[in-house]
């Protein structure tokens, strides 16, 4: 019983010390402290430590600028991207460390300097945040209980609508009565053709439910039995539709942060490369 | 946007798929259906007679998708930032100030100031410099300290550490130091250029440590005053005997109210109106001094001659040692003979024959020959000479006659502190026994009038009473004389500055806090000796010890870096003025 329970103890730790995340974190850290340690022993033989952080920074970053070829090069056997995508946040993370040791203040001075530390911090940050929404908007995307690609939003939202129209059509046809399509047309009509209230659900709010089941129960005093079975089936499509435009608030923000992301770390990545130059040319 | 997407979607370059359904495919002679079941498979109607599809649809404008838009988004931006980035180095690039896309920072303001006029080459050798040494600079090394070098002194080695070659390091094993390995520059206006950690300093130091009450070492035995001024002036006796005992301060030449505030405020004595460094000056002899001292200056006379004796000054002149003048009586008595002629010129062969003067110019300034003549003529007469002089002139300048112990003499009395030919004969006397004369003037000679010229109790001028140490000790021999107050040279790399701690501090009652006076101090003994040495000096003060300091350069309290108190360079000077103005007289 007590090797029994020795087995899983050490099993445990086994995962948690031994899994990749670890692996990586450790490795980042030794890294680090070895660069950091040399430029010290640098700095007191009164060497220039900013040559090794800023070319250990310029190493970084380059790697950190890789991940996104590697995502295109699929036929290369370079480590899995998902090992790609964890080796880039956490040496994304660390490099803060190296920058600050090589630029030893907070803003330095210079437009030169000044721009390429704003788009340093510009890209840590839009990087923190696409790791944030990365690691919430999964978890609330299931919560919704649908499925869907972002791509194909729009299709199912014609979809939705077509449906919706052909209720409506079907519901005057057999009652003649134009009460439902007078509703649909003047209000519900509004939120069919495209996504509404994407920032509400963005920020967990309700007011796309709030609103279907307003506009739904303001109509019901005038309709009559059989009217009011094709409103249930309205209601239940207005539903299904509101679902959509969280995914589609969500999932839109989750892809809009590479929108700042890599422009930022490209332009960064060009003042790099003319800082490199006129230190060189200038100071080295 | 929001519409269901055809099942052929956009061409690979973006424009719309097409606007039919279908593109039939002729079989035999008829057209089929070529529809995909996913979009629906064969249509009711089948292709038209003519082969188009029956399906026909408007043409739409496809949306990129957001990879596209992303690219494009960073293409845009990337050549924006090159764009602006060689507009601003087009438009804003000057020969003499570069540009803000080059510029790190602002220099500091003082070198801001020192390069304004030739701009970033000033240190920058390669900003002048064409596209070809530009890409050559960057795979070779840039030597900035050697630019530094052309406004910056320092003693030799100008690259070595501290600047100096230092008994335990061989000048092969001395570490070789950057200018910027310590200073960096770029970094603003107000940047401190000068700062330095206490880990830099001990990268070299044996005795390390980061904090001065932690691991400083203890000053040594002597600090601060290892070696004596240049003025022999005991606190010790003036404070708890001349200022304090009626023996003294009843005295009818000594200044009673001078003593009593004296003795309890150091102020009186020394100055603090201009601290600068470490030097608190005493005031001057005529402001502290001459009250009780003046007198003493007064009453010592430089005799030259008597009628039948030789004196130091005569026996150096004829180049006569003491045990010869006997012998040389008559010689001695053919010079008076030749003064009863032409005086002056008799002076001038002299002192040409012996060859003194050079750089002594003002032995026998404002000499009056027929007073000397009438003198030589009284005397080869052997009779004695009475001066009717008035009274002020009798007792200052050229005398000749009875002096106060009724001896006839021909002399000089100094009036006052200064005396310039006092000082002139007594520098004449230090230059001769340091000087090899090699036999020129008789070394006996030379050793009389400089017993006679030292002597602290009868030398004239009373001059040797308190010069002495800086005329005779080793540091004065080695270097020059000095009569003024002397900067303690020993101290090479410390940078103590009086100013701040006076202000904190009363200056006229807290300044015993530091200089404790050491009533059991042989300060004395050290003036006894003829050639001193710097060793055998004991100051009338107690060591400072590191804890009076440590009190408050402390962690928490104020700053105890290494350089709050010493300074790395030695002997650093500017070779450069900075005033527009001098720099135009000086061109």
């Amino acid at each position: 019983m007590g090797a029994k329970k020795t087995n899983i103890v050490v099993k445990k730790l086994r995962d948690i010390f031994l899994n990749i995340n670890m692996l990586f974190l450790a490795s980042t850290l030794v890294l680090y402290f070895l660069i950091l340690y040399y430029a010290y022993r640098v700095d007191l033989l009164l060497g220039r430590s900013e040559i090794i952080t800023g070319y250990s920074l310029l190493f970084v970053i380059l790697f950190l600028i890789f991940f996104n070829v590697r995502k295109r090069l699929t036929v290369l056997p370079v480590i899995k991207v998902s090992h790609w995508t964890k080796l880039h946040i956490v040496q994304g993370c660390f490099c803060i460390i190296l920058y600050f040791s090589h630029v030893k203040t907070l803003m330095p001075l210079g437009a030169n300097e000044i721009a390429l530390a704003i788009l340093f911090y510009l890209s840590v940050i839009t990087g923190l945040l696409g790791y944030f929404f990365n690691k919430t908007i999964p978890r609330r995307l299931t919560e919704s209980n649908i499925e869907i690609i972002y791509e194909k939003i729009p299709s199912v939202i014609s979809d939705v609508r077509d449906q919706v129209e052909k209720i409506i059509i079907k519901c005057a046809t057999e009652n003649n009565t134009d009460t439902l399509t007078r509703h649909y047309v003047e209000t519900l009509n509004w939120f069919f053709v495209k996504p509404r209230f994407l920032l509400n659900h963005f920020f967990g709010g309700q007011q796309g439910r709030h609103w279907v089941d307003n506009q739904t129960q303001s109509i019901q005093h005038f309709l009559n039995d059989s009217e009011k079975q094709y409103l249930i089936e309205i209601q239940k499509l207005a539903q299904y539709k509101n679902k959509i435009d969280f995914h589609y608030s969500l999932q839109s923000c989750s892809k809009a942060w590479l929108f700042l992301h890599i422009p930022i770390s490209v332009m960064m990545l060009i003042l790099v490369f003319w800082h490199l130059l006129i230190v060189n040319i200038y100071a080295i | 946007m929001w519409k269901k997407e055809c099942w052929q979607g956009p061409r690979n370059d973006g424009r719309c798929g097409g606007v039919f359904e279908c593109k039939p495919q002729k079989n035999g002679d008829r057209y089929l259906c070529t529809r995909p079941q996913n979009a629906g498979g064969v249509c009711k109607q089948g292709p038209l007679p003519d082969g188009n599809c029956c399906l026909k649809r408007p043409a739409c404008s496809p949306v990129p998708s957001n990879r596209v838009v992303r690219k494009y988004f960073t293409l845009i931006s990337s050549i924006a930032l090159i764009s602006i980035m060689t507009l601003i180095l087009a438009l804003n690039f000057n020969n003499k100030t570069g540009s803000i896309v080059i510029e790190p920072g602002e220099l500091t303001s003082i070198h801001a100031a020192y390069t304004e006029d030739i701009g970033c080459s000033s240190c920058h050798k390669v900003h002048d410099s064409n596209l070809h040494s530009w890409i050559k600079s960057v795979f070779t090394d840039t030597d900035i300290s050697n630019q530094c070098l052309d406004c910056h002194g320092f003693h030799e080695p100008q690259m070595g550490a501290h600047n100096f070659e230092f008994n335990k390091v061989s000048t092969q094993n001395a570490l070789t130091v950057e200018c910027s390995d310590c200073h960096k520059e770029h970094k603003g206006s107000n940047f401190e250029i000068s700062e330095m950690k206490p880990s830099t300093c001990n990268n070299c130091h044996e005795k390390k440590f980061n904090e001065f009450e932690a691991g400083h070492p203890e000053f040594p035995e002597k600090f601060p005053s290892s070696m004596p001024n240049s003025i022999n002036f005991n606190h010790a006796t003036h404070l708890e005997e001349y200022f304090v005992d009626p023996k003294w301060i009843d005295k009818p030449d000594r200044d009673k109210e001078f003593a009593t505030i004296a003795k309890d405020d150091c102020t009186v004595c020394h100055s603090i109106d201009s601290v600068k460094s470490n030097r608190i000056k005493p005031k001057g002899f005529e402001e502290i001094c001459s009250s009780c001292h003046l007198q003493q200056v007064r009453s010592r006379n430089l005799v030259f001659f008597r009628p039948d004796l030789f004196t130091a000054v005569s026996g150096l002149l004829l180049n006569v040692s003491e045990d010869e003048e006997d012998e040389k009586i008559d010689d001695y008595i053919e010079m008076l003979n030749s003064f009863t002629n032409e005086p002056g010129l008799e002076l001038s062969k002299l002192i040409e024959t012996l060859d003194i003067n050079n750089g002594f110019s003002e032995l026998f300034l404002g000499i009056n020959p027929l007073l000397l003549k009438s003198t030589a003529e009284k005397w080869v007469d052997e009779e004695d000479l009475e001066t009717e002089l008035s009274e002020e002139l009798k007792y200052f300048g050229w005398l000749s006659g009875y002096d106060e112990d009724y001896e006839q003499t021909f002399r000089y009395k100094a009036y006052s502190h200064n005396d310039p030919i006092i000082k002139e004969w007594l520098e004449l006397t230090l230059n001769l026994s340091k000087k090899n004369t090699d036999g020129k003037i008789n070394e006996s000679a030379i050793e009389r009038l400089r017993e006679t010229m030292l002597d602290k109790k009868t030398g004239p001028g009373a001059c040797a009473k308190c010069h002495l140490s800086g005329l005779t000790d080793e540091v004065a021999l080695s270097t020059q004389l000095t009569w003024k107050y002397r900067i303690n040279k020993d101290r090479k790399f410390t940078n103590y500055s009086h100013g701040p701690h006076i202000n904190l501090l009363n200056p006229s009652e807290n300044c015993i806090d530091c200089h404790e006076l050491d009533k059991s101090s042989k300060y004395h003994e050290f003036f006894k000796e003829d050639n001193l040495k710097i060793n055998n000096f004991n100051s009338n003060f107690l060591s400072i010890k590191k804890e009076k300091c440590d009190t408050c350069h402390k962690r928490g309290k104020i700053d105890a870096s290494c350089t709050q108190c010493h300074r790395y360079h030695y002997e650093p000077i500017n070779k450069k003025v900075f005033n527009k103005d001098v720099k135009k007289s000086n061109s």
